[in-house]
C-alpha cells in the first residue's frame, strides 16, 4: 500500500471510474432513455441543451438544486434530509463494485455480490423510510405499495444473482467475469441463465419504479406517492439516485450475465493475452482502459433502451395485480428453476453445452 | 353528539367510539396531476379499497346564465362557446336551434346545407373529443405511449377544423339562421381523406385496446354501473350507453341534419359496464362519426348557408336537447320578443354523470379511482352552474354575508386605505 495507490484509489472513488464518471453515464443514460422512449411515442425528446438535448438531463438536476426546498410542517424534517443523502450515497457505492474500467471492480472482495444485494434492499428501504418521514396523506400509500412491492421483487433479484455464483462457483463479480472469459461465453449463453436474465431485467423494471411497475410513484393516482414531499435538492437527490439505480442495475445484469466489461477477446484469445500483456504497461494502460469502459457502455445502454422499451409497451399494473403475478408466477418459476440450477445444471451443462463451447474455443 | 358525529365520519356500523377507525380519508382533487380541471371528491378508503366518495363540484362558477341575460342572440351564440373548451360547437348550435325553434313560430326555416355543416362540425367535435378522451384515460392507466399516439391523430381532426374554420378550439360556426363560413370542394376532398386515415387509425387503437393484456387488466371489472344503476342515476351519453342503456339524442330526437340519415345510425351499446366497455363504446362511436362525416360531405345539398332572421325572438320557452360528445346536453330558453333571452339554463352532460361516479367507485381499488371518475369524460368547468357555501369544514371558517353596500363601503374603504395600490 503505497501513497501512489492510495492517490490513485482516491481519485479512482472520486473521478473515474467513481462518482464522477458514474454520475455522467447516469444522466447520459437518462439522457438515452427519455430520446428513445421520445421515439417509441413519435416525439421529439429533450432538444436544446446540448446535442440533441444531452445536457437535458444536467439541466434539470442543476434546476432542482436551485429550486427552493419545501418540508411540510408535520415531517421529519431531519429523517427527510437523511433519506435523501443516504437515498444518493447508497448507488454510488453500490456502483464502486461494479467493473468499468477493468475485470474487477474498484473495490471488490470475494463475497461482494451479498453485499450488493444487501444494498439493493438497502435502496427500497431508504424510499419506505422517505415516504414515512414525510407524513403525507399521499405518501402513505406510496409507501405502502412500495414496501409490498420490495417484497415480490426483491426474491427474484436475490435469486437471480445467485444463480449467476452457482454456476460461475464464485460470490464476487471479478470472479463471475473471470470466469466468462474463461468459459469463452457469457453467462447468458450457460443453459437456465436466460430465464434468470428476464426475471432480472424484470424485477430490475420494479425496483427501479418505471412502468409497468411504477406503482409507488404512480403520478396520475397518488400523486408521485412517497415522493410527492420533496422538492428542490432532495428531489433532485433522488432524481439522480433514479439514475444511478438505473446504471447500477444495468452495469450488474451486464456484469453478471453479458460477460461485463469484457467484449470480443472472449472470443479472440490472442486479443485477450494482448490486452493482459499492457496490463502493467502505463503508456498502453489507457488503451485497456478505453476498450473496457467502452464496453461497458455500450452494453449498459443496450440493456437500458430494452427497459425503455419495456416501459413503452405497457400500462401500469394495479399493485395486486403486480404481487399476484410476482409471487403466483415469476417467484415459482424462479424458484424451479434456481433447484433445476442447482441440482442438474453442472452435469447437463457439460455434456450438452461442451459442442457450444466447442464452437468458441478457437485455441 | 360527538359520538354521533364519530359513527358518521369513521366507519361502520361495528365500530365502538374507542376503536381506531379503520378508515381514512383521502381527498382527490381540486388540485391532482389527473385532474385536468378543479372538483373535489372525498375518498373513504379502507387500506387500498374504497368504501364510499363524496363528491363536491362548484370550483368554477363563471357566471355565464346571468351574463347570457344581459347579450343579444348572436352575442349568445359566442358566449355559449366558451362554456366548455372541447365540445365548444355543440353549444352554439344547441342554443341556436333553440332560438330558431321560436323563431319557426313566425315561420322562419334554416337552410339544409347550413344544417348539414353545422352537423359536420360537431362531428368532427366529436371524434377529437373522443381521442382526447381517449389519451387521456391511456395516461391514467399510464399508457403514455397511447396518449402519445392517440393525440397525434387527433391533430389531423383538428387540422381540417382549423381549415374550415378559421380556429382550433371555439369554431364560431354558427349564426342564428344558419351558418358563417361554407365549404368548397378542395376542402371537402381533403376531409374525405382524412376521414378515411382516422377511421383506420382508431381502428387499429379498437385492436389495441381490445387485445393488450395490461389495458384489459386495468379497465375490466373496474368502475361498474350496472343499466338499473345508470336509469336510476340519470347517467347518458357514453356512460349510460356503456351500461347497456340505449339512448342517443341524435337518434331518439334528431335534430339538425341529423334526421336525413337516421336509417344508417347505428346507437353504441356494449354490455359489460364496466370501464373497458366504456372505452370501446367511444373508440366505436369515433369510427361511426367518421362514416356519417363522409355520407354527409357526399350527399351535401346546395343552396344559401345562411338566412337573415329577425333580431327579437317571440315569447316562448323551448327545451333544446342536443347530444354533446359527453351526453345529453340542455340548452333552456326562455325568450320575451325582445333580443335578448329572458332566460338561459344550461345544463351538462357531466352533471348529470357526476352521480354515477360514486356509485362505480365504491368497492374499487384507490389506484382505479382516477381512471373511474375519467371513464364519464368529466368536463368540470362546463357543469358549474352556481356557487353553494358548505360551512361543514372541520376548520370552521368564519362566513358572513355582505349586503351589496357593505361591500362598497369596505372597497371604498380599502382604496382609501391603499392608495398605492393603484400605481
Amino acid at each position: 500500500m503505497t501513497a501512489v495507490w492510495w492517490i490513485l484509489t482516491i481519485l479512482g472513488i472520486l473521478f473515474f471510474p467513481g462518482i464522477g464518471f458514474c454520475i455522467s453515464i447516469a444522466l447520459f443514460d437518462e439522457w438515452i432513455d427519455r430520446k428513445f422512449y421520445a421515439a417509441l411515442q413519435d416525439r421529439i425528446g429533450p432538444e436544446h441543451a446540448g446535442f440533441k438535448g444531452i445536457l437535458q438531463p444536467l439541466a434539470d438536476f442543476l434546476k432542482l438544486l436551485a429550486n427552493e426546498d419545501i418540508e411540510p410542517e408535520a415531517a421529519d424534517k431531519w429523517g427527510m434530509r437523511f433519506t435523501a443523502i443516504i437515498g444518493l450515497a447508497i448507488p454510488l457505492v453500490a456502483l464502486l463494485f461494479i467493473p468499468i474500467i477493468d475485470t474487477t471492480g474498484l473495490l471488490s472482495f470475494e463475497g461482494d455480490i451479498l453485499l450488493l444485494a444487501f444494498l439493493t434492499t438497502m435502496i427500497a428501504l431508504i424510499i419506505f423510510l422517505a415516504g414515512w418521514f414525510s407524513a403525507s396523506k399521499l405518501a402513505m400509500p406510496g409507501t405502502m405499495r412500495a414496501a409490498s412491492q420490495l417484497l415480490s421483487y426483491e426474491i427474484p433479484i436475490l435469486l437471480a444473482m445467485f444463480a449467476v455464483a452457482l454456476r460461475t462457483q464464485s460470490f464476487s463479480l471479478a470472479g463471475i467475469v473471470q470466469w466468462q472469459l474463461d468459459a469463452h461465453r457469457p453467462t447468458l449463453f450457460s443453459l437456465p441463465m436466460v430465464v434468470f436474465f428476464l426475471v432480472f431485467l424484470l424485477s430490475s423494471q420494479a425496483e427501479l419504479e418505471r412502468s409497468p411497475f411504477d406503482i409507488p410513484t404512480a403520478e396520475t393516482e397518488i400523486v408521485g406517492g412517497w415522493e410527492v414531499e420533496y422538492s428542490g435538492k432532495k428531489l433532485g437527490f433522488f432524481r439522480l439516485s433514479a439514475d444511478l439505480q438505473m446504471v447500477f442495475s444495468a452495469g450488474l445484469a451486464v456484469t453478471l450475465f453479458l460477460g461485463g466489461p469484457t467484449g470480443v477477446e472472449m472470443w479472440i484469445p490472442s486479443f485477450a493475452d494482448w490486452l493482459a500483456s499492457i496490463e502493467g504497461v502505463s503508456g498502453l494502460a489507457v488503451v485497456a482502459i478505453l476498450y473496457y469502459t467502452t464496453m461497458f457502455a455500450i452494453k449498459t445502454t443496450i440493456i437500458v433502451l430494452i427497459l425503455s422499451a419495456f416501459r413503452a409497451l405497457m400500462a401500469r399494473l394495479r399493485i395486486e395485480q403486480f404481487l399476484e403475478f410476482s409471487w403466483k408466477w415469476v417467484i415459482p418459476v424462479t424458484l424451479g428453476v434456481f433447484a433445476i440450477t442447482f441440482f442438474y445444471v453442472p452435469w447437463t451443462d457439460n455434456v450438452v453445452w461442451s459442442h457450444w463451447e466447442g464452437l468458441f474455443d478457437v485455441s | 353528539m360527538a359520538d354521533k358525529k364519530k359513527i358518521k365520519l369513521g366507519s361502520p356500523q361495528t365500530g365502538c367510539s374507542s376503536c381506531i377507525p379503520n378508515t381514512f380519508e383521502i381527498p382527490l382533487g381540486p388540485q391532482h396531476p389527473a385532474l385536468k380541471e378543479p372538483t373535489h371528491f372525498l375518498l373513504e378508503v379502507e387500506g387500498e379499497i374504497i368504501v364510499n366518495a363524496t363528491p363536491r363540484i362548484g370550483y368554477v362558477h363563471r357566471g355565464i346564465e346571468k351574463l347570457a341575460e344581459t347579450k343579444t342572440y348572436s352575442a349568445n351564440l359566442t358566449l355559449v362557446e366558451r362554456v366548455c373548451g372541447i365540445c365548444s360547437h355543440i353549444h352554439s348550435i344547441s342554443l341556436a336551434n333553440a332560438a330558431e325553434a321560436a323563431l319557426a313560430l313566425e315561420g322562419f326555416e334554416v337552410p339544409l346545407r347550413a344544417q348539414y355543416i353545422r352537423t359536420i362540425v360537431a362531428e368532427l367535435e366529436r371524434i377529437h373529443s373522443h381521442i382526447l378522451w381517449l389519451g387521456v384515460a391511456a395516461h391514467e392507466i399510464g399508457f403514455d405511449t397511447l396518449f402519445m399516439l392517440s393525440w397525434r391523430d387527433r391533430e389531423l381532426t383538428m387540422d381540417l377544423l382549423e381549415d374550415i374554420s378559421g380556429n382550433r378550439v371555439n369554431y364560431a360556426m354558427n349564426e342564428i339562421g344558419g351558418s358563417r363560413r361554407d365549404m368548397n370542394q378542395s376542402q371537402i376532398d381533403r376531409m374525405l381523406k382524412y376521414m378515411d386515415i382516422t377511421e383506420e387509425r382508431m381502428e387499429r387503437y379498437k385492436d389495441i385496446c381490445i387485445n393488450e393484456n395490461t389495458i384489459r387488466m386495468r379497465t375490466q371489472d373496474v368502475g361498474i354501473l350496472l343499466p338499473q344503476k345508470a336509469k336510476e342515476l340519470c347517467a347518458c351519453g357514453p356512460t349510460a350507453r356503456a351500461s347497456g342503456v340505449a339512448i342517443d339524442v341524435r337518434y331518439d330526437d334528431p335534430y339538425s341534419a341529423y334526421g336525413e340519415f337516421r336509417d344508417i345510425f347505428n346507437v353504441i351499446t356494449y354490455d359489460t359496464n364496466d370501464v373497458f366497455s366504456r372505452v370501446v363504446v367511444r373508440i366505436i362511436e369515433t369510427v361511426e362519426a367518421c362514416k356519417y362525416i363522409k355520407w354527409m360531405l357526399k350527399n351535401i345539398p346546395d343552396g344559401p348557408i345562411f338566412k337573415k332572421a329577425p333580431r327579437k325572438v317571440p315569447e316562448a320557452q323551448i327545451l333544446s336537447r342536443t347530444e354533446a360528445p359527453r351526453g345529453e346536453l340542455i340548452h333552456y330558453l326562455w325568450s320575451n320578443n325582445t333580443n335578448k333571452p329572458y332566460r338561459l339554463k344550461i345544463t351538462t352532460p357531466t352533471l348529470s354523470n357526476i352521480n354515477t361516479v360514486p356509485e362505480m367507485m365504491k368497492g374499487d381499488y384507490l389506484a382505479d379511482s382516477t381512471i373511474t371518475l375519467a371513464s364519464i369524460d368529466p368536463c368540470f368547468s362546463c357543469e358549474d352552474r352556481m356557487i353553494t357555501i358548505v360551512n361543514n369544514d372541520r376548520r370552521k371558517p368564519k362566513i358572513e354575508t355582505w349586503s351589496e353596500s357593505q361591500l362598497r363601503k369596505y372597497s371604498n374603504d380599502w382604496h382609501a386605505k391603499n392608495k398605492r395600490w393603484k400605481k
